[in-house]
C-alpha cells in the first residue's frame, strides 16, 4: 500500500522503537471521499531467551492511528508506562470520544493493515499482502507472552 | 540511515538521525524542540490524553537510551 519504510531506533540494550518514514502516512481509500492517515509508533525491547539462546522482541507500548480530513477515525493504544494500564482503542462517535478508554485486547499491527484494505478499500502493493499478513501476524501470536 | 536486513523497506537510524526525525515531528505536532519536549517529558508536564503526545513518547528510544 506504500512505498515508505520502517524506521528502526539503533540498538543500545535498552527500549527500541519504530516509526513509518511518512508522518502520518496517507492512503488512497476507495470508501471514503477523502484519503486516510496512518500514524503507528511501537516500542519493544530484545529480550534473550537463556535456554534457546536466541532472542525475541517484546512491546513495550504501541500507538496505532488513523484520521481523515483532520479527524481522529480510531486509535489503538498500549502504553502502561503513561496511565492507562490495559490496551485500549479511541472512537470517535455519539456518546464516546477520545477520553474513554475502550477495552480490547492486544491489537496487531496486521489487523490495522487488514483493516485498512479490507474496510477502507486501500490498494495494497502487492498481489501476496494476505499471506505476508497472514504469516507476520501468525509468528506475533505464537509468541506473544499475554493478552487480554 | 543503514538497512539492516535483506528485506527492503526497514532502515535502522543512527542516533543523531533519530534525534532528527523525532524534533521535526515534535516541532510540527507540538510546536516544541525535542530538547523541550524531553524536558517536558521528564517533569511529567506532557498532556498524556492526547493521542499525538502518546506517539511522541513512544518514539522516545530514537532519541535517548
Amino acid at each position: 500500500m506504500t512505498t515508505a519504510v520502517l524506521l528502526v531506533s539503533q540498538e543500545h540494550g535498552g527500549s527500541e522503537a519504530f516509526t513509518i518514514s511518512e508522518d502520518p502516512l496517507r492512503l488512497r481509500s476507495a470508501r471514503l471521499s477523502a484519503d486516510v492517515h496512518l500514524q503507528l509508533q511501537h516500542q519493544y525491547q530484545l529480550v534473550r531467551e537463556k535456554a534457546r539462546r536466541s532472542w525475541h522482541a517484546s512491546t513495550a507500548a504501541y500507538a496505532y492511528t488513523l484520521t481523515s480530513s483532520g479527524r481522529e477515525l480510531a486509535a489503538w493504544h498500549w502504553h502502561p508506562a503513561s496511565g492507562v494500564a490495559y490496551p485500549h482503542v479511541h472512537v470517535t462517535g455519539a456518546v464516546l470520544d477520545h477520553r474513554v478508554h475502550v477495552p480490547t485486547g492486544r491489537v496487531s499491527i496486521e489487523s490495522v493493515l487488514r483493516m485498512l484494505i479490507g474496510d477502507f478499500g486501500v490498494a495494497p502493493l502487492r498481489d501476496d499482502w494476505d499471506d505476508v499478513l497472514a504469516k507476520t501476524e501468525r509468528d506475533f501470536i505464537e509468541h506473544r507472552r499475554w493478552h487480554a | 540511515m543503514q538497512a539492516i536486513t535483506s528485506e527492503p523497506g526497514i532502515m535502522q537510524l543512527s542516533r543523531d538521525e533519530g534525534r532528527a526525525m523525532l524534533d521535526e515531528r515534535t516541532r510540527r505536532v507540538l510546536g516544541m524542540t525535542l530538547e523541550e519536549f524531553e524536558a517536558a517529558y521528564d517533569a511529567g508536564t506532557l498532556d498524556l490524553t492526547r493521542s499525538d503526545v502518546i506517539g511522541l513518547t513512544i518514539l522516545l528510544p530514537f532519541a535517548r537510551p
